[in-house]
């Protein structure tokens, strides 16, 4: 492997990248519209759209192929859901009989023409990203690659006609039946969203390969919507993705995969690049903000001893009430038992209250402070009024209603206590006079700053 | 080659059993609404078969074997289906999407080992591409045993699990209130289908498979209602797609069988789709004129 060199490596990370620009913006609106696999489709149809072209012109000027693969992009969209209309059959079923036909067909005549000419399937489905930089156009004195002209293009037409729908093609994207009744025509915005993916495919296929085009249009706009939940950060978001996942894909394909499997010679860009933006979605599908793995087991842990703490200050607080007192090894004991909470949680609980002021162990016997009576109570609480209600609204049967109030006390806030006061019949000004359904008095929330 | 020829009896053998295990596997996935499945499981073998190659070469084997291709191929298909169940979960996207994601990525990372093993030493003749577009006309009388095992295998799942597949494909959810194992099932359905795409690999190759599994299967869909009838008649339309395209490519020199295959399928399908019964397009319009079909 030799250094990167500006001229050709420079120029297939560019042709890679502007590849991601082109697909970004039809890859968001497939993705919310659960239409991925059309690009898959589009990208296997034009193979005999560009054997179909050559047998009717004779030539592979670019342009001759460029219709070809653009009449057969159409026509497997507008074929496949024709198809599924009249046979009454799975969208997904009619896309896969129609571009599998095709792709079959294309074969065939390629095996016819190959003699005369050489259009290599392959070529189709791979591209010729490594070889794109040397078809080149003398553009104000520089050579530019014309896959990045057409790829440019793509992506400027692309952005100019979602600048233009933006409105419509949101509304159409999330709600079809809104966007009807506001006028937006569904149809035609799902016919342009369809035609600006359909394009991007066949404009692409050629630089950078069938399969590439499927990963650069789908991966990056499924790995942007997990760190986004705005269609403009899903489309930017799939673009630096597609860049990144371009950069590094060309980075290990000629740098990595030489040095580390025998034979020592570089490994295909496309392919490397398409399974390095399907590493970037594992990636972003482990660490990305809210939605990802390592949020939501962080956000289920903190839950856990959330609760286990408040098991513990509520155990304290009626033991307290019944005037008895524990030692810290015994109340670990109780939360064992009687919470089914594992030992070592009910322990770091418990430390966690002793160094947040809640809990103190005095003389060996573990005592609620101020500030953990005032929260005890607003737990016990909302358990008794839980307790009211659902014995009072929903005639549940007095020995039933204590597991669920269990569960609904620690998802109380103050607000909806004071709710559930007034719906059992309960004034403000009460004073802890009123019995829950076992016969315990309903307790005030001592005035502390800061309750449950 | 003409069709006394011992090579294109074996071939023709070969493709019908296949083409029938495929009918049926197919009416399973077209059922629960997954046909692209095949798709996305039949790109995600190619760096399975990649990858055991450079194991089999490490080791010190030849890597062309052919059991250890089709385990590195399983593994790869297990692999995927594994991933689309992962990002489906993961990522929150839909089945299509889900399955778009693993075929692009898994069929990348596939191409890209497939070019660094045709540089190395001797991995140019080791026909990994092959796979890629099938080389029916080099089966020989092994791959026939193989691709009759596999058929017979599906056959004999389908049919001693007809029952309980039919509850899965209709109506999922009753059959998981009423103590069905579902996942099982699901997961039955998923290794009819992954073993139909690897016996398939010879003949048509990892992307025409797709169009064996649903072309027959939805020409069955059209001329019945009845899943037991379904399932018969949509191997009945694989097998005579197999023989079919393999006589078709063996009359005229240049034509490669495995898209030959393709063409008889979808030409069974566009004759079911014209006359058969209730749902073809004569039939629709005769009953249009009559009052209309509702299906």
């Amino acid at each position: 492997m030799n250094a990167w060199t500006l001229a050709v490596d420079g120029w297939i990370i560019a042709i890679g990248a502007l590849g991601a620009l082109a697909c970004a913006v039809p890859g968001a609106f497939l993705v919310v519209r659960r239409t991925s696999m059309l690009a898959d489709a589009v990208s296997h149809a034009v193979l005999p759209g560009i054997a179909v072209a050559f047998l009717l012109s004779g030539t592979r000027d670019p342009l001759w192929m460029f219709l070809g693969a653009a009449a057969a992009g159409l026509f497997v969209t507008l074929g496949s859901s024709a198809l599924a209309r009249i046979a009454r059959i799975d969208s997904g079923a009619a896309l896969g009989i129609v571009f599998t036909t095709m792709f079959a067909l294309g074969l065939i005549l390629i095996v016819q023409v190959a003699d005369r000419v050489d259009l290599d399937p392959s070529c189709v489905l791979y591209g010729a990203i490594e070889l794109a930089p040397l078809d080149s156009i003398l553009l104000l004195g520089v050579e530019v690659p014309r896959a990045v002209l057409v790829l440019g293009g793509v992506t400027l037409l692309n952005a100019f006609v979602a600048v233009i729908f933006w409105k419509e093609l949101t509304v159409m994207a999330f709600d079809p039946a809104l966007a009807r009744t506001l006028g937006c025509r569904p149809k035609l915005m799902e016919s342009i969203i369809l035609g600006m993916a359909a394009a991007t495919c066949v404009a692409a296929f050629e630089s950078v390969g069938s399969i590439l085009i499927v990963a650069m249009m789908i991966i990056p706009a499924a790995s942007a919507r997990l760190w986004s939940d705005r269609l403009a950060g899903v489309i930017v978001g799939a673009m630096l993705i597609g860049i990144l996942g371009a950069l590094v894909g060309h980075w290990i394909a000629t740098a990595v995969a030489p040095a580390i499997i025998p034979g020592g010679r570089d490994a295909s860009s496309a392919g490397s690049i398409a399974a390095t933006l399907g590493a970037l979605l594992v990636a972003s599908i482990v660490v990305a903000p809210r939605r990802g793995i390592v949020v939501r087991l962080v956000h289920r842990w903190l839950l856990t001893l959330r609760i286990a703490r408040e098991d513990a200050i509520g155990l304290l607080w009626r033991l307290d009430e019944d005037q008895r007192t524990v030692a810290p090894a015994q109340l670990r004991d109780l939360l064992v038992r009687g919470a089914e909470i594992p030992n070592w949680l009910a322990r770091m609980a418990i430390a966690h209250l002793v160094r947040d002021g809640r809990l103190e162990c005095v003389e060996n016997v573990a005592r609620l402070t101020t500030q953990g009576r005032a929260d005890g109570a607003s737990l016990v609480r909302s358990h008794r009024l839980w307790e009211i209600y659902l014995m009072q609204r929903l005639a549940i049967a007095k020995d039933h209603v204590h597991p669920t109030a269990m569960v609904l006390e620690h998802i109380t806030d103050a607000v909806m206590r004071e709710q559930l006061a007034r719906e059992g019949g309960i004034a403000a000004d009460d004073h802890g006079t009123r019995a829950d359904p076992h016969g315990r008095a309903v307790p005030e929330v001592p005035r502390t700053n800061g309750a449950n | 080659m003409n069709w006394f020829d011992y090579n294109t009896q074996v071939v023709a053998a070969a493709t019908a059993l296949l083409g029938a295990a495929a009918g049926l596997a197919g009416c399973l996935l077209l059922l629960r609404r997954r046909a692209l499945m095949g798709d996305a499981l039949g790109h995600a073998t190619l760096p399975g078969i990649a990858a055991a190659y450079l194991v089999s070469v490490a080791v010190g084997g030849t890597g062309k074997e052919p059991w250890v291709l089709l385990a590195g191929a399983a593994a790869g298909a297990i692999a995927g289906v594994l991933g689309v169940v992962l990002v489906r979960r993961g990522a929150r996207v839909s089945d299509e999407t889900a399955m778009a994601i693993v075929l692009g990525a898994f069929f990348g990372l596939g191409t890209a080992l497939l070019t660094v093993i045709q540089a190395s030493p001797g991995g140019h003749q080791a026909g990994l591409s092959s796979f890629i577009l099938g080389h029916a006309a080099s089966m020989v009388a092994s791959d026939l045993r193989a691709a009759s095992i596999v058929a017979l295998v599906c056959v004999a799942l389908v049919v001693l699990l007809t029952k309980e597949l039919r509850l899965l494909c209709f109506d999922e959810s009753f059959a998981r209130v009423i103590g069905r194992p579902v996942r099982w099932l699901d997961a039955t359905v998923l290794i009819i289908v992954t073993a139909v795409v690897i016996a398939g690999l010879q003949a048509v190759g990892l992307i025409l498979i797709l169009s064996l599994l649903i072309l027959p299967a939805t020409a069955a869909r059209l001329c019945t209602d009845r899943f037991t009838v379904m399932l018969p008649l949509a191997a009945a339309f694989g097998a005579i797609s197999g023989v079919g395209g393999t006589l078709v490519s063996s009359f005229a020199p240049r034509l490669p069988t495995g898209p030959c295959i393709v063409l008889v399928a979808a030409t069974l399908f566009v004759l079911a789709l014209l006359f058969a019964p209730k749902r073809g397009l004569f039939a629709q319009a005769a009953m249009g004129r009559a009052g209309g079909y509702r299906p």
